[in-house]
This record gives structure tokens, C-alpha cells and sequence, in this order.
């Protein structure tokens, strides 16, 4: 009897000396369970994300879990001086578009794009809890534009309508046979503004030509070398029917439509010029504007430039003669064609540090996709390893089997 | 249409029509010295006239003393601030006289104070090279000492370009004469009325 107790006591020890091993085991695999999880409830800025990809990236286990809307963002620079930015939003739900300074605009879900002009700070877009933060990772950098035209209202207006909106501007317009009249930079014309004899133009520093008369000449060959490498051309007015760029134009004139009408005002204010109709479009030619089912306007590409053909001409009459806003409505329409096709050189900016564009899916990029938050209470890192309870024990049992061994005498 | 047409503005007050063969002299530079297609006769417009919209470049003159109606400001105003180019000549041959001093209220009055207008201008090459600046006449102080009286034209500008060109030289007694008569001058004395239309049709 005395023995088997002893024998049980051993069979004790040993049990509980595996049991302590169990848990010092455990104890180690549960090392390597999530030690930072982090909850996104109240959004994600790109600061927190960075700082936890940061912390995982130098051997942590962090997880996260949170309702992080879909939402994502990216702001591109309109090709038009001081035109601002066209921002591009993706959403599953309505969003509202913000600035620094307040409300800019609200999108429905899906999304949708919009147009911004001086907007102060970053654009930030709301979802619920979720920002999404962006400004354009580049900049337009927009060259010259360079006006050939014969001298008259519409050139001047052309002119003053693409300054006033902020393009820098040369001009070549002829006023006498052999004479051109020369305005804007001297790399640009090779000579001072003021009348000078013709010469063929240097295209290297513009971003656009504007064609508004049909004698362009030996200017010809040249346009059609810019355009192929990446210019725009706009070919306006009479311009729209130069024989020598016919190679390059969209479409043909087919017709001169009169006026519908002289006066500017109501809704169509272009109907009241004569139109140079458009037919005979090229292949893969858009187009743009119709006037009674007659194309107006129409684009497309050249090699690495693209190229647009309108009709309108006169148009120096709708600034002049039009109803209020007519002279902005004028500039607006001018950069905009210019702006259409005009080559852009778009330089990178810093937007590291603000932007958040997409947060969800940065954060799955940065941390992974979401964990379910876990059930149990995370583990005091302070509780001990073994229950107390454990070595007390341990040590009563082979207390009493040696005790019991030694009282009867044996080894 | 034709891409120019002169026209000579008439107002309410005064003797707007006190150069009647100006128009026909300098439409017949405009046609002798550029390829600028020019209208054979020219028109004339009121200045209240929403008309005057039509023509970005207008001529005013007169011996007798200015006053603008409220309708020719207002017109005025809006013309100038849409782009149109106003050349105000004095036709008389004084000094400081009732039509100089009354145009430049108005003148200030509707679109803004004159001032000195560069000889270095880009008005003086705009066709014909005039190194000195405007060209003097010879009626203004009966051809003594206008250059040193009258050393620059003035002008009210929007932005950088003129929309207000005025002129103390008394152009409309030089160039009022009919254009068959240039025959018998050795410098065509209109020369500078080709710069102002191919200033205005370019700039």
C-alpha cells in the first residue's frame, strides 16, 4: 500500500512537472500572436497607417479591423492656365468634397468627377468616418501659344481672350504681303514685337498653334512636323479650310452656313456667327459640337498631338456684341479649344506627406487585409507563465515520497 | 464683310462730323500700304449705340466742347472694357482748349484719367517705323513747336492695351482732305492712321 502511494506520488510529479511544460510551451506560441491590432472605426489618416506599416515592417505582427469606406481620389492639373484641377472621385457611397476652406461640392455614389479652381490646400473627400486626402501628384507645365492669322478683329480678339486666361501668347499676323506683325517672346518669332519681315516660325518652346486664316504658307510643313511630335493645332475660322494642313484636319469644310440670327443673346449665342460646316469626317475623328446636326467642331489625333477643326467664325463679334459674360464666355471658349489639345509637360510634386487618396486600399497595401478584432481579452504580458498553485504542489508530492522512502528505510 | 470698317462716332453734343473726309483718306492708306481688307466707305455710329459694338475701332473728333449723355458713358464704358479702341482727336489748333478740356472729363469720367502714352510704343512700329513717337502736324500751332507742346499722345489702357488713344495733334485737320490729293505730297502725312488701324486689328 505504502509503495503504491509512493508510486503515485511519483506519477503526480511527473504529471504535473508535463503540465508545466504544456504551459511554458503554449505560453511561447502564444508569443507570436498579433501584438499590435489596430481599430479603424473612426477612420484611418495617413499617418496612423504609415506609422503601423512602419511598425510591422520592423518585426511586429500588426493586424487592424475597422469600417473603412471605399472611397478613393486623384486629382489631375487642367491643361489651361489657372483652370485648377479636375478631381476624379470612386465611391460606393454619396461623398462630400472639401477643402481647406470649406464645402466645395458633393458627388452621389459612384462617384463622379469635378471641376476646381482655387482650391486652398489639399482636396478632402468625406465618406462617412473615412477622408480620403489628395492634391495632384504633378503640374501642367504649359508652353507659349502661338497665334498665325492675318490682322483683323478676330485674331485681336483670339489674342486677348487666351492673355486674359492667362496662356502666354506669340502672334504672326499678317497685315501686308511679305509683312507679318510680330507679338510675344523673341525665341518664339526671332525677332522684337513689332513689324517685322515673314519668317518661318520656331515651334520648340509653344504647346498649341492657332490657325485663323487660310494662307498659312511655308508655316505649313512646319505645323504638321509639331503635331506629329506632340503639339496641338487648332484650326479656327477660315482657318478650319487651310489647303495645306488639310492632311492633318479632321474633317472638311463643306460649306459656309449664314448666321441664324445677328443678335448674341439666348442660349446658343455661336448660332449667330456663320459656321465654316464640317463634313467628311476622318476615321477616327470625335466630334464635339454640332450646330443643327451639322458638325461644329471636331478632334483628333495626329501622331503624338491631336488636332481640332472648328467652324465658328467671327467669334470676336460674340465678345463684343454679346449680353453680359460674354467677354469671360468668349475667353473661357478660346482656352478651352486651346486647352483641348495643347501639350503639357507634367512635373511631379511632393504629396507624400498629405496624401490619402484611397484609404482603404492603402491600408490593405500597407497592413494587409482587416482581421475580425479578437473575442478574448489580450493576455496580461505582467500574468505569470505557470499557475502558483503549481510548484507548492510539485514540491509537496515528492516531499512526502521521499519522506515515506526514507521512514521505511530505503535508499 | 469686310474685316475693317472705319467708323467715326457721333455724339450728342459738339460737331462730330467736323472731318468728313478723314474716313475716305485713311480707308485709302489702309488699301494703298496693307493687305487689311478694308470696307470702301466707312460708317458712322452713335455713341449710345449698342451699334458701336460692332466696330472695335471708332474715331471721335470735334472743335466744340464735350459732354457725354449718360447712355455714352455707359456705352462707352462697356466698349472700352470689351476691347473696342476709341481714338479722340482734337481739331483744334489751340492749346488747353474747350474740346481738350471737356473730352478729358469725360473721357475720365466714363472709362478712366489719360495718360502719357511711351514714343516707344508699340503703336509707333505697328506698321510704319516712328522712332520719335506721334507724328507732328502741320496745322496744330500752325506747324511751330507742336513737338514740344504735344510730346505724346495719351491713352486710358485696359491692361496692356490701349482702349483709350487721344490725341491734342489735330490729325483730323491733317489728314481731312481727299485722298486723290496725297499725289502732291512728298511723305504721305496719313501714314500714322495705318499704324492705329494695324495696332487695333492686331493688338
Amino acid at each position: 500500500m505504502r509503495l503504491r502511494a509512493e508510486w503515485a506520488a511519483r506519477v503526480a510529479a511527473f504529471a504535473l512537472l508535463a503540465y508545466a511544460l504544456w504551459r511554458a510551451l503554449a505560453a511561447l506560441g502564444a508569443a507570436e500572436a498579433p501584438r499590435v491590432h489596430a481599430s479603424f472605426d473612426a477612420g484611418v489618416s495617413a499617418q496612423t497607417r504609415d506609422s503601423l506599416a512602419a511598425l510591422a515592417r520592423s518585426g511586429n505582427v500588426v493586424v487592424w479591423s475597422g469600417d473603412v469606406a471605399e472611397v478613393a481620389a486623384m486629382a489631375e492639373p487642367e491643361r489651361e492656365p489657372a483652370a485648377g484641377w479636375r478631381l476624379s472621385v470612386v465611391s460606393d457611397a454619396a461623398v462630400a468634397v472639401r477643402d481647406s476652406l470649406g464645402l466645395l461640392d458633393s458627388l452621389s455614389a459612384g462617384g463622379g468627377a469635378l471641376d476646381a479652381a482655387g482650391v486652398r490646400g489639399t482636396f478632402a473627400i468625406n465618406e462617412g468616418t473615412t477622408t480620403a486626402r489628395t492634391h495632384g501628384a504633378v503640374e501642367a507645365e504649359l508652353g507659349r501659344v502661338l497665334v498665325l492669322a492675318r490682322a483683323g478683329w478676330e485674331a485681336k480678339f483670339v489674342i486677348a481672350g487666351l492673355e486674359e486666361q492667362g496662356w502666354r501668347v506669340d502672334a504672326r499676323l499678317s497685315v501686308a504681303p511679305g509683312v507679318v506683325v510680330s507679338q510675344g517672346s523673341d525665341a518664339a518669332t526671332g525677332a522684337r514685337a513689332g513689324r517685322v519681315a515673314s519668317a518661318a516660325p520656331t515651334l520648340a518652346r509653344h504647346a498649341a498653334v492657332v490657325v485663323l486664316d487660310t494662307a498659312v504658307g511655308r508655316d505649313a510643313a512646319a505645323i504638321r512636323r509639331f503635331v506629329r511630335a506632340g503639339g496641338g493645332l487648332v484650326l479656327a475660322g477660315d482657318g478650319a479650310a487651310a489647303p495645306s494642313l488639310r492632311s492633318i484636319a479632321p474633317a472638311r469644310v463643306t460649306r459656309l452656313l449664314a448666321p441664324e440670327s445677328r443678335t448674341f443673346y439666348g442660349p446658343e449665342p455661336l448660332h449667330s456667327l456663320p459656321l465654316h460646316a464640317l463634313g467628311e469626317l476622318r476615321e477616327n475623328a470625335v466630334t464635339l459640337e454640332t450646330r443643327d446636326g451639322t458638325p461644329a467642331t471636331v478632334a483628333w489625333r495626329v501622331g503624338a498631338g491631336r488636332v481640332v477643326q472648328m467652324g465658328h467664325g467671327e467669334t470676336w463679334r460674340w465678345r463684343m456684341q454679346g449680353e453680359a459674360g460674354s467677354v469671360a464666355q468668349h475667353r473661357a471658349y478660346w482656352s478651352g479649344l486651346v486647352g483641348a489639345v495643347a501639350a503639357a509637360d507634367y512635373v511631379p510634386v511632393d504629396s507624400i506627406a498629405t496624401s490619402n487618396a484611397a484609404p482603404l486600399a492603402l491600408t490593405v497595401q500597407a497592413l494587409g487585409p482587416p482581421t475580425p478584432a479578437p473575442d478574448r481579452r489580450p493576455r496580461n504580458p505582467n500574468a505569470p507563465m505557470l499557475p502558483p498553485w503549481l510548484a507548492p504542489a510539485l514540491l509537496a508530492l515528492l516531499l512526502a515520497e521521499w519522506a515515506s522512502r526514507r521512514s521505511r528505510g530505503a535508499p | 464683310m469686310a474685316d475693317f470698317i472705319f467708323a467715326t462716332v457721333q455724339y450728342d453734343s459738339g460737331d462730330w462730323d467736323s472731318a468728313p473726309l478723314v474716313p475716305a483718306n485713311v480707308i485709302d492708306s489702309i488699301a494703298r500700304y496693307t493687305s487689311i481688307d478694308v470696307q470702301p466707305t466707312g460708317v458712322i455710329v452713335p455713341l449710345g449705340s449698342r451699334d458701336l459694338f460692332r466696330y472695335p475701332l471708332a474715331y471721335l473728333t470735334g472743335h466744340l466742347p464735350v459732354r457725354f449723355s449718360e447712355p455714352e458713358r455707359t456705352t462707352l464704358r462697356e466698349y472700352c472694357a470689351r476691347g473696342g479702341l476709341l481714338f479722340v482727336d482734337d481739331h483744334n489748333h489751340d492749346i488747353d482748349g474747350e474740346f481738350h478740356r471737356t473730352a478729358w472729363e469725360e473721357i475720365a469720367r466714363a472709362v478712366g484719367p489719360l495718360k502719357d502714352l511711351p514714343n516707344d510704343h508699340a503703336l509707333y512700329r505697328a506698321f510704319f517705323e516712328f522712332e520719335d513717337g506721334p507724328p507732328t502736324t502741320s496745322h496744330e500751332l500752325n506747324g511751330w513747336g507742336d513737338n514740344l507742346v504735344h510730346k505724346h499722345l495719351q491713352c486710358v489702357m485696359n491692361g496692356d492695351r490701349i482702349a483709350v488713344l487721344y490725341s491734342s495733334k489735330d490729325y483730323s485737320s491733317e489728314w481731312n482732305y481727299h485722298p486723290d490729293n496725297k499725289r502732291f505730297l512728298s511723305v504721305d502725312n496719313t501714314r500714322f492712321s495705318v499704324n492705329l488701324v494695324a495696332y487695333a486689328l492686331t493688338r
